[in-house]
């Protein structure tokens, strides 16, 4: 593929947490690659290391007690892990931009959203502070929140709002990539499938390429154009939408669609995983899911899956598909 | 808005009489009194008594104090029983030594804590933080006299830059403030520190930052002006602990603030001078109190909300 297909390269890239009860490794070796106006999700229980990821392309993990121990995060050609703090602030907001997951407290409570926006064009245009402010306001109009709204605090506004502010924020100067960190969870039901369908239309007129952190497989199958399937820090299975959600390859991608209720047979039991997410401090050798796995067997402990490609696109990472005539329960009707 | 500050105004009312009846009742009980203070140890029976005849003191005390509040009613906080000096004259006189060293200790005070408790929030868990903490812990359990008069024995007595003691200029200032200063600092930095760490690992400073927005600019104009409503409470505390006289402070430096005077009125039984002081102490700090109330306001665009319904 060409570099100038890729919005984004994730490249062995390993989080960690050095905290005095042990150090927590978040993520754990992982590739991601989205592609210029795509939109990739990232699909994990919480726990998984998907924010440690997001906050690690922003180059924004909490120091102390993260560390990027290792990897490349190449972000629309810059190398962002190697920049400078000034470079890198540069890059925050004009290159890759984010949406917060809890509107409630991602805006500032004592500045007017109309300054919050604007303070976001300032750093990266020279324009004038009432151009700005202007466009701020423009850019209110374009999430839905009427432009003479600028002038009101977060707290007069309710969660959904609040959600276009941070959108309107992450927005307004046409970044290359948009990180949407579990966008709508915090969100009402019904304000949901709103806030969705806005991103959705501003990303494709804004022609911006997103990474959407979700622990939600109905969103992935609306928005998404490929999904990367994370557990305990690692990328177990990855591959366009429609690879994933019609050939599932990973017993745990199983569990996931396994443990959503199906419309077409009320009846029909749900079969959660068992077990729980291992402890980041103390992760099992080997595959990390196989503790919960009703495939494991005794080789599954001893070392860590390596990657296997069953496309170009698609890649599982497990042990079990050593052997070439390995089913899943899924895939054998 | 308004309507608040006049809502609060109308609340004086009935604090002045609670402080006022609470003084003149403790004094009452108080073993002596001002006749015994104003004649001495050789005053006859009956000189004691004249003197108290002449003064309305052999009344009860409630009768005093009604004779006394139909003053204040008029504006006349009375008459001294000691030295026949008006009180509010008299209170007045001392009242701008008091401003002086009681603002000019606090702003020193606020000055260097919100620069270190910042400094410590930011280096959390460094030595930098654990020795501006010690330092504060220092400032804290140091007893005043004590640091006054190492001060007075270091600058005055051995390089001799500074006067001792007295109020006749500026230099006369330096050393009371900054002993009041390291009194307050502790407080102060250790609720900048606080506010500060509290407000620094918030969403909205992630969401700053995730703008563009330096480490610099994100804790100056994001995490500062949240972390500033408790900073300011102390301030306010302290500002107005110091407005009713700095009696340590005043004693140590021969400082002739408001402290001083309420305390010798009390050794002499002087209740008029003690009750009219500390009821115009308590109203400058009523006042106080509410300038930072409104304070708020414009830190915090929620509290106006609030103040407005």
């Amino acid at each position: 593929m060409d570099s100038k297909d890729i919005a984004l390269e994730v490249k062995n890239l390993v989080v960690e947490y050095v905290t005095a009860d042990g150090t927590v490794h978040a993520v754990n070796d992982i590739n991601l690659t989205v592609k210029r106006q795509s939109c990739m999700g990232l699909v994990g229980e919480t726990g998984a290391g998907k924010t440690s990821t997001a906050l690690a392309i922003m180059n924004l993990i909490p120091s102390p007690p993260g560390i990027i121990r290792r990897g490349r995060i190449v972000l629309n050609g810059y190398e962002t892990l190697s920049m400078k703090d000034t470079e890198m602030d540069a890059v925050r907001g004009k290159e890759v931009a984010m949406i917060f997951q809890d509107p409630m407290t991602a805006l500032n409570p004592v500045l007017t959203i109309g300054e919050q926006i604007a303070e976001s064009i300032l750093m990266h245009e020279k324009i004038s502070k009432t151009e700005a402010l202007e466009r701020a306001k423009q850019m209110l109009e374009m999430v839905g929140i009427n432009g003479n709204r600028a002038n009101n605090y977060p707290y007069q506004l309710s969660g959904g709002m609040k959600q276009r502010v941070v959108i309107a924020i992450a927005l307004c100067c046409n970044p290359n990539l948009l990180i949407a960190d579990e966008p709508t969870t915090a969100l009402d039901v019904t304000i949901q499938a709103q806030v969705l369908e806005l991103i959705d239309n501003l990303r494709e007129s804004y022609k911006t390429s997103m990474l959407l952190i979700t622990h939600d497989l109905g969103i992935v199958a609306e928005m998404c154009d490929e999904v990367s399937v994370m557990y305990a820090g690692r990328i177990v299975e990855c591959g366009t939408v429609k690879e994933v959600f019609t050939d599932t390859k990973h017993p745990y991608t199983e569990g996931l669609f396994n443990s959503l209720p199906n419309i077409n047979d009320r009846n029909a039991q749900l079969t959660p995983i068992t077990g729980l997410v291992p402890d980041p401090t103390d992760l099992p050798p080997g595959c990390a899911f196989a503790p919960r796995c009703r495939y494991a067997c005794a080789e599954c402990g001893k070392r860590v899956p390596k990657d296997k490609w069953i496309s170009a696109t698609h890649m599982v990472a497990c042990t079990a598909y050593e052997k070439p005539e390995f089913l899943i329960e899924r895939n054998k009707k | 808005m308004i309507r608040y500050i006049l809502k609060r105004l109308l609340m004086l009312i009935p604090v002045m009489i609670g402080v006022s009846l609470f003084i003149f009742i403790i004094m009452d009980f108080a073993p002596g009194d001002a006749a015994m203070t104003a004649l001495g140890d050789n005053a006859t029976e009956q000189q004691l008594f004249e003197y108290r005849q002449e003064r309305g003191l052999n009344d009860p005390v409630f009768v005093r104090y009604a004779r006394y509040m139909l003053g204040i009613v008029r504006g006349d906080l009375g008459t001294s029983y000691i030295t026949n000096r008006n009180v509010l004259q008299t209170y007045l006189q001392k009242l701008p030594y008091t401003l002086e060293l009681a603002f000019s200790g606090t702003l020193l005070a606020v000055f260097f804590s919100i620069i270190l408790g910042v400094i410590a929030a930011l280096r959390r868990g460094t030595i930098i933080d654990s020795s501006v903490m010690i330092l504060a812990l220092i400032g804290l359990s140091m007893p005043l006299f004590w640091l006054g008069l190492l001060l007075i024995i270091c600058f005055s007595l051995n390089l001799g830059l500074l006067p001792p003691g007295g109020a006749e200029g500026i230099e006369y200032l330096v050393l009371p403030a900054v002993t009041l200063a390291v009194a307050k600092m502790a407080l102060l930095t250790r609720t900048t520190r606080s506010s500060m760490l509290e407000v620094i690992n918030e969403d909205y400073i992630r969401t700053a930052r995730a703008k563009g927005v330096s480490k610099k600019d994100a804790v100056r104009k994001h995490a500062l002006r949240n972390a500033l409503i408790p900073i300011i409470t102390a301030i306010g505390i302290e500002l107005g602990s110091s407005l009713g006289g700095s009696v340590i402070v005043e004693t140590v430096f021969a400082w002739p603030g408001v402290g001083r005077l309420i305390v010798d009125s009390i050794g002499k039984r002087d209740t008029p001078m003690v009750t009219g002081c500390l009821i115009l102490t308590t109203m400058i700090v009523a006042m106080l109190l509410l300038i930072v109330d409104i304070i708020y306001a414009y830190v915090d665009p929620r509290i106006k909300g609030q103040y407005s319904k």
